[in-house]
């Protein structure tokens, strides 16, 4: 599942390729990540219980790399995944995506233990760990239906 | 007060004595819903005074059931004073804390808070006659408004409530089945749990490990899908502070 995730995250699948934000570490920034995910996901044609569900993996990503990261600056990006790419009625997905400078991550830590829970509630899977010095998490939501 | 409210009060004042007389011994959390459940009137009284000020009545009957919990736990039998007479100030300062902490938490335009109530009613309609969880743009094209506004409004009902829950210690949990146990310590989970209303822990436990969607545990519980998203953004903020809580204890 989390292979999958990998590998529906891939850039470029969307078809015009992911969007990317790179934020300060504040949490004020979750609202402006929230935005920029929910009107990607506007444009795909979820429905408001798809895209509450990503604000809400956009949101635990976000909070997860705050609070566990360095202080660096933490890279999101939003794709979309290619039909047939990822479990689900269409195959469709959401991927969010974010990176961050990490020496070490606990991944045991309860509150990555909490994060992970909630995404593997809302999405379709959840990978959370670390990819050449940065702690990255990915996290796909399925759509009912593609646009 | 009423005539026939005081008649109830009394009755229930002299039920409560014992009942308050045994918790303040055992401390029994099914003894305190039994009583929160006994002396509920008193929420609902203290929540319809507050109703014309915007706000749904189920939101001001849960913060007041929090405000009954609290008084429950506080109440001090060598007082002297009946249970309900301690409990509605405690009650009502709950309802004005939650009108006073009721700001919005971010910067929200002023056309996304006007916004807010249509859209929401707008996407509970369509949900309602589409029999699916409706688009961005069908909400847009009912109220002839742009896919942008109705995001931004959306996203304001998040700003909107981030602060309606106390996270001090509500009810009692019964035990959590599933999903949680496979990633989380179960004595945690519980911990964490216990935190919240009944409420808001059936619809995590619903959305979480029963996957069921959000407009379908808005169905299930008699709500709107937009209120089920704003407890759980809500629900989350409060575990997730718990936990930060915790491990600044542990650590510490």
């Amino acid at each position: 599942m989390a292979e999958a995730a990998l590998q529906s995250a891939e850039p470029g699948v969307a078809p015009n390729g992911p969007v990317q934000l790179c934020v300060p570490p504040e949490p004020s920034m979750s609202r402006v990540a929230r935005l920029a995910a929910s009107g990607l996901a506007s444009l795909a044609g979820c429905t408001v219980d798809e895209i509450e569900d990503i604000k809400i993996a956009v949101s635990e990503v976000l909070i997860a790399l705050i609070e566990h990261g360095e202080g660096g600056r933490i890279d999101l990006e939003f794709d979309l995944a290619r039909p047939g790419t990822v479990a689900g009625p269409h195959g469709a997905a959401f991927v969010v995506r974010g990176r961050s400078p990490v020496t070490s991550f606990a991944l045991d830590h309860p509150d990555l233990l909490l994060c992970r829970t909630v995404l593997e509630g809302v999405c379709t899977s959840a990978e959370i760990g670390t990819v050449e010095g940065h702690a990255q998490i990915v996290a796909v939501v399925a759509m009912a239906e593609p646009n | 007060m009423h005539e026939r409210d005081a008649d109830r009060a009394h009755e229930d004042d002299v039920w409560l004595a014992g009942a308050l007389s045994r918790f303040s011994r055992d401390r029994d959390p099914a003894l305190r819903d039994e009583i929160v459940e006994r002396a509920n009137w008193l929420a609902v009284r203290a929540a319809r005074r507050f109703v014309d000020r915007g706000e749904p009545f189920d939101d001001l009957l849960q913060v007041a059931r929090l405000g009954l919990l609290k008084a429950v736990d506080r109440f001090d039998l060598s007082l002297g004073v009946p249970f309900g007479a301690y409990a509605t100030p405690t009650v009502m300062g709950e309802l004005r804390r939650y009108f006073r902490d009721h700001t919005w938490s971010v910067h929200v335009s002023r056309r996304a808070k006007d916004l807010r109530p249509m859209v929401n009613a707008a996407s509970d309609k369509l949900a309602g006659e589409l029999g699916r969880s409706p688009k961005v743009a069908e909400i847009a094209a009912v109220l002839d408004l742009g896919e942008d506004a109705v995001l931004e409004a959306l996203e304001a009902n998040n700003a909107y409530r981030a602060h309606v829950l106390d996270p001090a210690g509500t009810g009692h949990t019964p035990p959590v089945d599933g999903g949680f146990e496979d990633v989380l310590d179960r004595d945690l989970v519980q911990h964490l749990l216990d935190r919240l209303p009944a409420r808001e822990r059936t619809i995590l436990v619903l959305r979480f490990f029963e996957g069921m969607t959000q407009s379908q545990i808005a169905e299930r519980i008699g709500t709107s899908q937009v209120h089920v998203g704003r407890l759980i953004t809500s629900s989350l903020a409060v575990l997730r502070a718990h936990l930060s809580a915790a491990s600044r204890d542990t650590s510490g």
